[in-house]
């Protein structure tokens, strides 16, 4: 599954070392770097920013039940396109090279960050088994992985969110490459990113997928 | 694959290339069992070769274009917080 036929695939490279699928299994994420080159992220980014306008609050996905005082001035708009849904449909070979399943794509989407970058602790839904992600446009902090609260439940996860003592700076910090994608299991492994001003535009891209059996 | 006595499952090209397979992976591929019929469907149909530690052979999967697609959806995803 690497694309439509007759069309150039856009990603250098679709298989996955040795190591990369050893820190995967052993730690629920790795990077996945240099898997296009700079044209394509200049691409991504193009269709990025072109796709804001059309972007808006998805139903669907993660719920963080917080307290109104917790409760952020703005949800993140999200928006799809032709090149992202391109390269996710590209991406499935390596996805089921690193997890050794057959993962079949859900769904793709830009998240936007208009003012801050944050993200509530959560983890993902039954769509995203598997969860690559990489910066689509501007810049995004890292992400903080939580491997100590695997189990908890979304509403103690949102407890935990709405609990002014919780250090929201905690967590395992992973970033993105440039020209690849952070593999995570978040359907596992509790996440969320602290928040801080970006200052421009700033999006991620996220592709989810999960095994067809 | 029982026990300690076996690490990984072993197949074999037609140039005799190995295939090595850890107890790991072959659990991580483990199918919901809701799949069966499914899976079944889809199997180039022969009965199951045995092969060792109470595995068989049960075939190649040989899945109908658009069938990747089946879990496909172009309307976007993404966390939110809620109240209430």
């Amino acid at each position: 599954m690497t694309g439509a036929p007759g069309t150039t695939p856009l990603l250098h490279r679709t298989a996955v070392t040795p190591a990369e699928r050893r820190d995967w299994a052993a730690h629920g994420h790795v990077a996945l770097p240099g898997l296009w080159g700079p044209g394509l992220a200049r691409d991504l980014a193009a269709e990025c920013r072109a796709r804001h306008a059309a972007a808006g609050v998805p139903r669907g996905g993660p719920r963080t039940p917080v307290s109104a005082r917790r409760a952020p001035r703005r949800a993140t708009p999200a928006a799809g396109g032709p090149l992202l849904a391109r390269i996710h449909l590209e991406l499935t070979g390596p996805a089921r090279a690193l997890t050794g399943r057959l993962l079949v794509p859900t769904f793709a989407a830009y998240g936007y960050y208009e003012h801050d970058d944050e993200v509530f602790l959560h983890i993902d839904t039954e769509l995203c088994e598997l969860t690559l992600l990489t910066t689509a446009a501007g810049r995004v902090g890292p992400l903080h992985l939580h491997p100590g609260l695997t189990g908890a439940s979304m509403a103690e996860l949102g407890a935990l969110e709405s609990d002014p003592a919780w250090d929201r700076a905690g967590g395992t910090p992973v970033t993105y490459p440039a020209t690849g994608v952070t593999a995570l299991d978040g359907r596992r492994l509790p996440h969320h990113r602290p928040g801080r001003p970006t200052g421009e535009l700033s999006a991620v891209a996220a592709f989810c997928y999960r095994s067809l059996f | 694959m029982d026990g300690n006595t076996g690490q990984a499952l072993v197949i074999v090209d037609a140039d005799g290339n190995y295939y090595v397979l850890p107890r790991e992976v072959v659990q991580t591929a483990k199918a919901d069992p809701a799949s069966r019929a499914a899976i079944e469907q889809h199997l180039d149909g022969h009965d199951p070769v045995p092969l060792a530690g109470g595995y068989s052979f049960a075939g190649v999967l040989r899945l109908p274009p658009g069938s990747e697609l089946a879990h496909y959806s172009p309307e976007p995803c993404w966390p939110v917080a809620t109240t209430g």
